[in-house]
Order: structure tokens, then C-alpha cells, then sequence
């Protein structure tokens, strides 16, 4: 008689520590995949942020720009000091939004010096700073691919079967878009 | 019956172990990423370097990491220093050449440089491709490394058809920048170790010592199966000989974060 009574507490014992086990298997992946993203979130912001220093620096080597190009640097300006007060304020989506301005406004620039040279042929060691920027896009595009690969991992984990029981109230992170982003950057020669 | 069943469960343990080990032998790596080869330093994947080109970077790159890693370095933090040359028959999408570094472990303290030329299947350069180190870029911009592929790889002066000499002029460029700028010395003698490059330019020195037959490097997976069916008490011997043979330079796990430009 105490068998039978014993066996079903066993299984419901057995059963309790193996869902235990999950839930905190599920918990603990969350948790680390979460500040895995958290982390590599600030080196893709840090990785932005060396980028739009050499920026400056390119802009400050530009001299007697046309007005189009004027214009483009006064956007990229402000967008560069906009970002890095979002970022010290810890407002990301609006250091992702500035990044954006600067990112496709650069490009748009560097295509239209490469359009108009005479726009740029005041511009010293220009190859010098290409390669620059070419390196710095490296690094962020790196960045961004690590980025987006721990959201990958974040959502697979919070999504599969039996974590989603867990861990239904999560949401799954969006990936880095890279549109701006050309592998090398428009060449002046 | 015991002795039976102890006799099993030892050759499936056996079984289990070599087969692990066969598995971690051929390992693959990502499709993207190259293996390095046993000189580490110079690796003519393309085919098309001289002899002294070859030895001259074997050398002068072990010589740069033992001058590096000396005790008052080590205190800086800044000992290792490794500059690694690749040559490869491809396109620059092909590889990955960050992935490269990082998987080969460029310089110790992230203290690496690789260059990377690419050659066609006509045997003609291409392009080149610098990838600097994470601490090496705090010495090493992107903006000067550039001016000097611009100086001494592009140098008026050199035979364009000449690679190797571009590349020498270029490769001691790079490692005159690390003894003067990371490791403060108060001269570098890149003109005089340029000139003996010259006069020994066409000079055979022999076979690099990864060149050297490798009868276990190059031994076939069948003939490991035969060992280890026909004789099981040679395998493990027969590994540990095969680990430990000859040449072996290994990168001192240096990493970069993609900081590389192509000219």
C-alpha cells in the first residue's frame, strides 16, 4: 500500500526536477545570449563611433567644397554629434537612427565626390584616408556580423521547443540592417 | 562470460577513443578560412614566390618575434610580434581574411600583421589586402599602412612584373615600422637588409622546412585504418611520433576586429 503511494510522488518528483531543469537550462540561455547581444551591441556603437572620428577627420581635410558637399558635411556634423549624445544618454535607437543619417549620407558624399572630382581635388592624401575608412567600415561590418549573430542565437534559443514555454513573454532582437554598408567603399581612382 | 564482456567494453572504449581522435585529425574548418602552414610566417599558397623571398620573411619574421618577446616587452605587455605573409590563388570575396587572423592567432598581445596578396590563375598579382592586428592598430593606422603599400609596394622604381621584390620592400617596411615605432629602437637597417635581398634575390637556400616530406603529415586515412585494425598497440605510438615531428611555428593568439584595407 505505501508503494503505491510512494510511486506516483516519485514521478511527480521526477517530473518536477526535470522541468526545473529546463526552466533554468531556458532562464540561464536567455540570460547569457541577452548580455552576449548587450555587449556586442556596444562594440558595434563603439566600432560607429571610432568610424565617424575619421569621418571628421576627412571632413576637416576637405577645402573649398561646392555647396552640395558643404551641405552633406553640416548633415554628417550634426548627425555625429547627435549620435554620440544618444549614446551617452544610452538612447539606442536614436544612435542607430543618427548612425543611419551619417552612414548613407557619407556614401551618397563619397559618391557624388566620385562623381564631381573637381570637388575633391583639394583634398590631400585622399588614397591614405580611403584605406582608412575602408578599414574602419571592416571593423563595424565585423562588428555587425557578431551583432547579428548572437541575436540569431537569442531568438533560435527563446523560440525552440520547450525554452518557448519559458520563455514565451520574450521577444526576439531584430539584426543589424547593413544597407549602408558596401564591403569597400567607393574608390576615387 | 566476465572476461568476454570486459574485452568487449575495452574495444569499444578503444574503438570510441581512435575514432575521436580521426575525427579531431580531419576536423573541418570553416569553408572561408585557409589552415597556416608549418612556417606560419610565409605561406606561398599561390606558388609564387622565389626561395629567398620565402626564407628572407621565414627569417626575418622569427627573428622579429624573438627580438619582441624579450623580458622588458613581456613587462609592457607588447612582446610577440608576428607579421605573416599568405599568397593565394583567388579572389578577395573568397577568403576571409579576418577570419584568417583570428583563426591563426597573429601575434602575441594581438601584436600581428598579415599580408595577403591575391594572384590569378595566370599566376599574376592581383591585389593585396593588409589586415592589422588589434593592438597593432594603435601603432599602425590603416591611413599609413596604406602610404606605405603606396611607397615601397607601389615604388616607381620597382619592376611592376617584379612581385617579390615589392613584397620584400614592402615586408621590411612593415617590420622596420614595429622595431621603431612599438618597440622604440633607435635605428633599423632596412636599406642594408634590402640590398642583401637583391644580391641573393635569384639564390636557391633549399627547401623551407615545411617543404620537407611529411610521411605521416601526408598519410592517408585508409592506411591509419589499417594500422588501427591490423596494429591497434602501433596507433597511439604512431600519433604521438606524428605530433611531435619536425618544424612547427605557431601563431601566438592574436586577434583582429576586421581592421584591414585592400589596395
Amino acid at each position: 500500500m505505501k508503494k503505491i503511494i510512494m510511486f506516483p510522488i516519485f514521478i511527480a518528483a521526477v517530473v518536477l526536477i526535470i522541468l526545473g531543469i529546463i526552466w533554468i537550462n531556458a532562464y540561464n540561455g536567455e540570460v547569457t545570449r541577452n548580455n552576449l547581444i548587450e555587449k556586442n551591441r556596444g562594440d558595434v556603437h563603439a566600432a560607429l563611433g571610432s568610424r565617424y572620428d575619421k569621418v571628421l577627420a576627412f571632413i576637416d581635410a576637405i577645402e573649398g567644397a561646392d555647396t552640395t558637399v558643404t551641405n552633406y558635411l553640416n548633415i554628417i556634423k550634426e548627425a555625429r554629434t547627435a549620435f554620440a549624445e544618444a549614446i551617452d544618454n544610452g538612447d539606442i535607437i536614436e544612435a542607430d537612427a543618427e548612425a543611419g543619417t551619417i552612414d548613407s549620407t557619407f556614401v551618397t558624399l563619397l559618391a557624388y565626390m566620385e562623381d564631381n572630382p573637381a570637388s575633391y581635388n583639394t583634398v590631400s592624401l585622399y588614397a591614405g584616408f580611403m584605406s582608412e575608412f575602408s578599414a574602419a567600415t571592416n571593423v563595424v561590418l565585423n562588428t555587425i556580423g557578431k551583432f547579428n549573430e548572437s541575436v540569431m542565437s537569442y531568438n533560435n534559443h527563446i523560440q525552440k521547443f520547450t525554452n518557448n514555454m519559458f520563455l514565451a513573454n520574450k521577444e526576439p532582437y531584430a539584426t543589424y540592417s547593413i544597407t549602408n554598408y558596401n564591403a569597400t567603399l567607393p574608390t576615387f581612382n | 562470460m566476465k572476461t568476454i564482456i570486459y574485452k568487449w567494453v575495452l574495444m569499444v572504449l578503444y574503438t570510441l577513443l581512435i575514432g575521436s581522435l580521426l575525427v579531431s585529425c580531419n576536423k573541418k574548418t570553416t569553408p572561408n578560412v585557409i589552415k597556416s602552414n608549418e612556417s606560419f610566417y610565409i605561406n606561398d599558397y599561390a606558388d609564387v614566390l622565389l626561395n629567398a623571398t620565402l626564407w628572407t620573411i621565414l627569417d626575418y619574421s622569427i627573428e622579429l618575434y624573438d627580438d619582441s618577446s624579450v623580458q622588458e616587452y613581456q613587462d609592457l605587455n607588447i612582446d610577440g610580434a608576428q607579421i605573416v605573409v599568405l599568397t593565394y590563388q583567388s579572389q578577395l570575396g573568397d577568403i576571409n581574411t579576418t577570419e584568417i587572423f583570428n583563426s591563426w592567432g597573429i601575434g602575441k598581445n594581438d601584436l600581428g600583421l598579415l599580408i595577403v596578396l591575391f594572384i590569378d590563375s595566370e599566376k599574376n598579382y592581383q591585389e593585396l589586402v593588409v589586415e592589422i592586428g588589434d593592438k597593432t592598430s594603435e601603432y599602425l593606422s590603416a591611413f599609413e599602412a596604406s602610404n606605405m603599400v603606396d611607397t615601397y609596394f607601389n615604388n616607381p622604381d620597382i619592376n611592376p612584373l617584379d612581385i617579390d621584390l615589392r613584397l620584400i620592400s614592402l615586408y621590411f617596411a612593415y617590420v622596420e615600422f614595429f622595431y621603431m615605432n612599438i618597440y622604440d629602437y633607435d635605428s633599423y637597417d632596412y636599406q642594408s637588409f634590402y640590398d642583401e635581398y637583391l644580391e641573393n634575390q635569384y639564390t636557391y637556400f633549399g627547401k623551407l622546412p615545411t617543404e620537407n616530406d611529411d610521411f605521416f603529415y601526408n598519410m592517408p586515412i585508409w592506411l591509419w585504418i589499417i594500422i588501427i585494425i591490423f596494429l591497434p598497440n602501433a596507433f597511439i605510438p604512431l600519433v604521438f611520433i606524428s605530433s611531435g615531428r619536425g618544424f612547427r611555428i605557431s601563431g601566438g593568439g592574436g586577434r583582429s576586429r576586421g581592421y584591414w584595407f585592400k589596395k
